[in-house]
């Protein structure tokens, strides 16, 4: 049962299941680089960065409707307004979770678009290699 | 080395037969084998033909491309990018979809492929999306190419840094792909009537 994952909006906002295993590879390739942006924007004090870094996150969670981190989000970019901080350690918590359901979406994708046991999601669609 | 004049070259450029880019301050920018191609595809002497024939617009673009649909998607993100395309790649397997990961990949692309529809996104790096639109809005040989941009910004932030144009279809994130699908559909039956049109003048 996924709790960071609502396929139920994904399903009414993209309106299919069954891509979702595709985004969330792209979102799982992207994770990393994230990582490591984010903890040298922390180091570097870099609250600016912090939240280019954060609206970046928030729009590839809507993909994958992550929507406790998106909310997590949303609460650290109001903080940011008002001057606190991002809460970093609270969002990191978030994303682990979301990376272990993602993990699992990947790798067992019939379960999710209802097509049955399938192989893992390695490649992305073909035309998202680039045409020219 | 085309035998043409500078303002030749200039109508060719402007009306997209020959795919260039326009800096900031107006000058054109062309590859050699851009150049070279055209060159041997038409000869100097064609060449001097489409240079002294109307300007392309949308006319050309129906002309060049009567049945596909080309659509040119501007998106840094790979999941949002890759659940577009997966919605391209089931929905509509007829129509040419390009991917970009940012306004300048994207502007080179909208040279070589001449796409009627271009979905962007805002907040990209180095080069935006607001940048892509003015420099889109601006090219007249782009007027018929419909706009769609997707974006989690705010509105303050959006008016901050310019606005949008009124003719642009502005879809927030999260996106609903439900909307952008009734938007491509109605440009997939524009474009099989050019299609019907086409065929029926080739016949007559």
């Amino acid at each position: 049962m996924s709790t960071e994952i609502d396929f139920l909006k994904f399903e009414q906002s993209s309106g299919s299941l069954k891509w979702l295993p595709v985004v969330a590879a792209a979102f799982l390739r992207q994770l990393p680089q994230w990582r490591v942006d984010f903890a040298a924007a922390l180091a570097a004090q870099n609250p600016g960065h912090q939240i280019d870094l954060l609206h970046k996150i928030k729009g590839s969670c809507y993909a994958v409707a992550a929507c406790n981190t998106i909310e997590v989000i949303t609460q650290a970019e109001a903080a940011h307004a008002l001057g606190g901080p991002p809460a970093p350690a609270r969002l990191l918590h978030h994303l682990e979770c979301v990376e272990a359901e993602l993990h699992a979406i990947v790798q067992r994708p019939g379960e999710v678009n209802g097509t049955g046991p399938a192989g893992a999601v390695q490649e992305p669609p073909q035309r998202l290699v680039r045409a020219k | 080395m085309l035998g043409l004049s500078r303002t030749s070259l200039q109508k060719l450029v402007d009306s997209g037969r020959i795919p260039a880019v326009k800096t900031a301050g107006g000058h054109r920018r062309l590859t050699r084998a851009a150049v070279d191609a055209v060159n041997q595809k038409t000869g100097p002497k064609a060449l001097l033909g489409l240079a002294q024939s109307p300007a392309a617009g949308a006319d050309a673009l129906a002309d060049d491309h009567p049945q596909a649909l080309t659509v040119l998607v501007v998106e840094d993100d790979a999941a949002t990018a890759a659940l577009i395309a997966s919605m391209f790649e089931d929905c509509y397997p007829g129509v040419n979809f390009l991917p970009a990961t940012d306004g300048l990949d994207a502007v080179l692309m909208l040279e070589r492929n001449r796409p009627q529809i271009l979905i962007t996104d805002l907040n990209m790096k180095p080069f935006d999306g607001f940048r892509l639109l003015q420099l889109v809005t601006g090219r007249p040989e782009y007027q018929s190419v419909a706009l769609v941009v997707i974006s989690g910004m705010s509105e303050q932030e959006i008016d901050r840094r310019g606005g949008l144009s009124p003719h642009v279809l502005f879809l927030r994130k999260p996106l609903d792909l439900q909307r952008l699908r009734g938007f491509v559909d109605a440009h997939v039956q524009i474009c099989a009537a050019n299609a019907q049109r086409a065929l029926m003048r080739q016949k007559a």
